[in-house]
């Protein structure tokens, strides 16, 4: 499998400033070091609770903020990703040879021309599509606007191509010229994935893109996503908080806690064999529609802790109920346990 | 965004397409002037202004044709003289007509009005997007002289602009303009402050958009509103500034026609003789009367706006 | 039998807009048993939360209950027969002796629910000087009671004395004018002091019952101050202050992290049993209907078209609707979700007969024409579908 979009080492801080003169004192650690590859063609699922980072995350890669620390590679040779490596592991190597191969292959620090041609191929669908369409504007410049921005058509087919994408996505031209406001979720939802599919992108954040969403909706939206991979043949980063639309949608799953990545690993090996008590807590309290299931419920204590003083070792011992004193000094990393399966937990092995 | 650019065939159809969804809101517009009487009023009152300000050759036609502003005079005598066949209004100190006086004055309170107020909101809208998007040092000394001039009382440095550059009716509008632009720009910046955390903007920045491009399309759309309203208010309190300036001696020439001097020259027969203390009450009435109705056109009509214009009121 | 604590008749809301009527709820049948839990489903906009406001008569303008029945079970002995009474039919000023005491009402929103300029204390504090004085004097006289003991010097006694005979004559005639008129005194300021220390004891107390580690502290903090979860505890402790009959919880933990969720399921579900309060539960998500409901009642655009006991409903499900929407739900693995084509009507010019027939895949020719009433199709299962009618002729 070809990685489409690796992402290295990335974090995300909000630097928190006090006093008279706004000097930083301190650091919210949204995103804490996140190693992660996406495959090209396939959906990865990224899950978490709210403030865990994965918003952050997914804006960060497609550099709606500004990474802090790290690389993102898109569509970038593995020979040069290991050269870049190799030279910073080197210490005796001048930094303009790094800074020459960053500045042309590593989207964290892309400059402003570099960003838009990039953008053609990366696009994000957000969470709530009331907010993300410009209420003062007419459908089809919402669609048309990508076209126009990155100039792919002349002035005589944009009504057409515009016409083809809402017929993709299921609207018709009677749609054209109506206001955001005069549409039901769902259909705004169906906008903004057009707007996204409108350069033709080879890879979509979608940014829970059915939370704001009744659940036939939902599941409308989500036949439609599967199409569209299919048939555009895309690469998705599915964010999302909900387990079964992740188990759904997925062929991989990354779960966050705190700004890193606890556990990764194939949708279904994710949810048959869990590994990280974090996963367990959180798949066990999915609330099935079904009343006769039994369920082990583990219910977890307390609250996430801020990421301003993130606990130290493993961050999530304070709620753990197999934490020790190793997890409570040294951080785990993140090791692949067999099979494409990736946790982040002393524990992991007795677990299994 | 461009209807224009659509192939030929369904320009047409596309253009009434497109003009529909407009008019549904223009509808919806209309529906909520009608019910409110106040609204009415006042869209009635500025129609009024504006067609005498239009009429003015006709409805007085001018003595000096290549210097219709300057009021023509019935003698040099210093006592006003009561409404006649010949002054409608009749004469105020020096003989000058009042009715050709306030006829005439309509377009300059228009004039006054939109010059200022569309130079403000040129001037507010261009400094106040830069510092509302842009953030950090731009913003940070924008926004101090924007405090610089909102520090010191408006009247008193209009007075003191007009005294520096020289009475003129040009210079109270270039003072008022100096003074005024500073509350546009602070308006504006607050409002894009809040845009631009919307995620829309988001979106088009994700979609590639240049920042010209989101400002001018996505975020000034959505946020110009309540300057506008602002500045239907504002239409009004300029005008009274200036009368407020002429009033003090500091405005137009001697006998321009402009109400801010109308009232200047009454200043003196505001109370008539002993026994007859409304002897003189055209002279300050009239004009008075002018600039009060002018004024309060606007202030109505800015209400009006806003009830149209303010998201918050509005459906949805 | 169990008795009935709520029974709603033919209700019909509508809202006056510029558009034209919304007709929200057209006709809605439900009833509620004593120490039940009924859950309320269906999608944005079918008028689940109308339903709730009606019931507490809390619809604003343009909004107007055109008709209907509302019979509530009163907890306290009343002027009413058997204590049945039709709010609709009462004043204002009775349903803001029912609002917070008799129903009470969990909102989504913790954290706006929650006024940010009050502390936790006071905003709990608040249902107990509204709802019960009577109890909080009572208490304040015990008090008294203990300090008059404790007390050594004569004239200390002679003070706490009179206090005591001003809180007796309070307990007897609350509505007084005197009792109105203390609390604006400065002297009064004891006296309210005295009653707040009570509301406050009190505070403490129902938050410890909710399961929260070291009330005293939680309760002098800001809401800004708590967490998501713990907010909703605190308007979950709010709504239960005054043991309410009915409690009304309004997609409780919709804004909340799966594993926070779970945590206020569980309390709620603690509490039902243990306040024997009946729980009308709103919500959109079947995966928590399943877990928390006793019966369930599926909306759809303004009408309840399935009433069902929570197994039968999803191991068996009857309208069209229902079935299409358990299908929707994503259960883990790969299946193809089913959608059900189409929109949410407009309620402006809502579908002629039944409302979901233009989405319908089985629709007949009388379903355009005729709404189809709410019938008891199997036992205890009651169904608004012209389709199975006509199927089991």
């Amino acid at each position: 499998m070809k990685t489409l979009l690796e992402v290295s080492r990335l974090k995300k801080y909000y630097p928190i400033l006090g006093g008279v003169f706004k000097k930083p004192v301190g650091d919210v650690r949204a995103v804490d070091g996140v190693n992660l590859k996406i495959y090209r063609g396939e959906c990865l699922g990224l899950v978490g609770e709210s403030g865990c980072g994965k918003t952050t995350l997914g804006k960060t890669i497609l550099r709606l903020l500004e990474p802090t620390f790290g690389h993102i590679y898109f569509d970038v040779p593995q020979k040069v990703k290991n050269n870049i490596s190799q030279i910073e592991t080197s210490n005796n190597s001048p930094p303009q040879q790094l800074s020459k191969l960053t500045r042309k292959y590593d989207l964290a620090v892309f400059k402003k021309g570099q960003l838009k041609s990039i953008r053609r191929r990366m696009q994000i669908v957000f969470q709530d599509p009331s907010a993300s369409l410009n209420p003062r504007m007419l459908i089809k410049n919402i669609v048309g606007e990508p076209l126009q921005v990155h100039r792919l058509v002349g002035a005589g087919d944009l009504r057409n191509k515009v016409l083809s994408l809402l017929y993709r996505v299921g609207l018709t031209e009677d749609h054209l010229f109506r206001y955001p406001h005069e549409f039901s979720g769902g259909q705004r939802q169906r906008i903004a994935i057009a707007r996204a599919l409108a350069t033709n992108p080879d890879f979509i954040i979608l940014d829970e893109p059915t939370s704001a969403l009744d659940v036939s909706v939902q599941a409308q939206i989500l036949n439609l996503l599967q199409e569209l991979q299919r048939d555009f043949s895309l690469t998705y980063l599915f964010i999302t908080h909900h387990l079964l639309v992740v188990e759904h949608i997925s062929d991989r799953v990354a779960v966050m806690y705190l700004g890193k990545i606890v556990e990764m690993a194939s949708t279904e090996e994710l949810f048959t064999h869990t590994l990280h008590p974090y996963t367990q807590a959180l798949i066990s309290a999915i609330p099935l529609p079904d009343p006769t299931a039994q369920k082990k419920r583990i219910i977890l204590k307390g609250e996430v802790p801020s990421p301003i003083n993130p606990p130290s070792g493993c961050r999530f011992n304070p709620r753990c109920s197999y934490a020790d004193k190793i997890c409570r000094q040294i951080e785990p990393p993140l090791k692949d346990v067999g099979g494409g399966h990736y946790v982040a937990c002393h524990k992991a092995e007795k677990l299994n | 965004m461009n209807f224009f650019s659509l192939s030929s065939k369904g320009k047409w159809e596309d253009l009434k397409k497109a003009t529909r969804p407009r008019l549904k809101e223009l509808k919806f517009s209309f529906n909520r002037i009608r019910k409110s009487p106040l609204s009415l009023v006042g869209f009635s009152l500025i129609i009024l202004f504006a067609l005498i300000a239009l009429m003015a050759p006709y409805l007085a036609p001018p003595k000096y044709p290549h210097n219709p502003y300057q009021i023509p005079r019935y003698g040099y005598s210093a006592t006003p003289k009561p409404p006649s066949q010949t002054n409608f209004f009749g004469t105020t100190e020096g003989q000058y007509d009042i009715y050709y006086g306030v006829v005439w004055g309509t377009r300059t309170a228009f004039r006054i009005g939109f010059m200022v107020v569309g130079t403000i909101l040129l001037i507010g809208i261009i400094l106040g997007s830069i510092s509302g998007y842009y953030g950090g040092v731009v913003d940070e000394i924008i926004m101090r002289v924007v405090d610089t001039f909102m520090s010191l009382p408006t009247l008193i440095l209009a007075m003191a602009l007009v005294t520096a550059l020289g009475h003129s009716l040009d210079n109270v509008m270039k003072a008022l303009i100096i003074v005024g632009w500073p509350a546009y720009a602070r308006l504006i910046r607050g409002d894009i402050l809040s845009v631009r955390e919307e995620q829309y903007v988001e979106a088009a920045r994700a979609v590639g958009c240049s920042d010209f491009f989101i400002i001018t399309k996505h975020v000034l759309p959505n946020a110009i509103y309540p300057l506008l309203i602002m500045a239907s208010l504002d239409i009004g309190a300029m005008v009274l500034t200036a009368a407020a300036l002429s009033f003090l001696g500091l405005g137009a020439p001697v006998g321009y026609a402009d109400w801010g001097q109308m009232i200047s020259f009454a200043r003196n027969w505001i109370v008539g003789p002993p026994g007859n203390p409304l002897a003189y009450w055209y002279t300050v009435a009239i004009p008075g009367l002018f600039i009060l109705l002018f004024v309060l056109g606007w202030n109505l009509l800015g209400d009006a706006f806003r009830d149209i214009l303010d998201p918050k009121l509005r459906r949805r | 039998m169990t008795e009935k604590i709520l029974e709603i008749k033919e209700l019909k809301t509508n809202f006056y807009t510029y558009e034209g009527v919304v007709k929200a709820l057209d006709g809605i049948q439900l009833e509620v048993n004593q120490g039940e839990t009924v859950g309320l489903v269906g999608e944005t906009g079918c008028g689940k939360s109308v339903t709730s406001l009606s019931i507490l008569r809390l619809i604003l303008p343009p909004g107007r209950i055109e008709k209907g029945k509302i019979i509530f079970k009163l907890k306290q002995q009343s002027r009413f027969k058997d204590n049945y009474v039709d709010l609709l039919s009462q004043s204002e000023k009775f349903m803001r002796t029912i609002r917070g005491n008799e129903i009470s009402m969990i909102f989504q929103e913790a954290s706006s629910a929650l006024n940010p300029v009050y502390t936790v204390d006071e905003q709990i504090s608040e249902s107990f000087l509204l709802h019960q004085k009577s109890q909080l004097y009572q208490e304040a006289i015990r008090e008294i009671d203990q300090e008059i003991n404790q007390a050594r010097i004569s004239w200390k006694k002679r003070t706490l004395g009179l206090e005591k005979t001003i809180f007796q004559a309070l307990l007897n005639n609350q509505t007084s004018l005197p009792a109105k008129i203390l609390g604006f005194l400065p002297g009064g300021w004891k006296y309210r002091g005295r009653i707040k220390r009570q509301a406050r004891k009190k505070s403490i107390e129902i938050l410890a019952q909710l399961g929260i580690a070291n009330p005293e502290n939680i309760v002098d903090r800001y809401p800004h101050e708590l967490s998501g979860g713990m907010q909703q505890r605190v308007v979950i402790a709010m709504a239960l202050a005054c043991n309410p009959n009915l409690l009304i919880a309004d997609e409780p933990t919709s804004n909340l992290d799966v594993t926070i969720q779970a945590q206020i399921l569980d309390l709620i579900r603690d509490l039902k049993r243990k306040f024997k309060s009946s729980v009308l539960f709103i919500t959109h998500d079947l995966g928590v209907v399943a877990e928390m409901c006793d019966r369930v009642a599926v909306m759809y655009a303004g009408n309840i078209c399935e009433i069902a006991e929570v197994k039968e409903l999803f191991r068996n499900p009857l309208h069209p609707y229902t079935k299409a929407l358990l299908n929707a739900v994503p259960r883990g693995g790969k299946t193809k979700l089913e959608s059900i084509e189409g929109n949410v009507p407009n309620l402006i010019n809502p579908p002629s007969g039944c409302r979901f027939h233009p989405r319908c895949a089985l629709a007949l020719s009388v379903c355009s024409q005729v709404n189809p009433p709410l019938l008891e199709r199997a036992k205890e299962h009651f169904l608004a579908c012209h389709y199975y009618g006509e199927k089991n002729k």
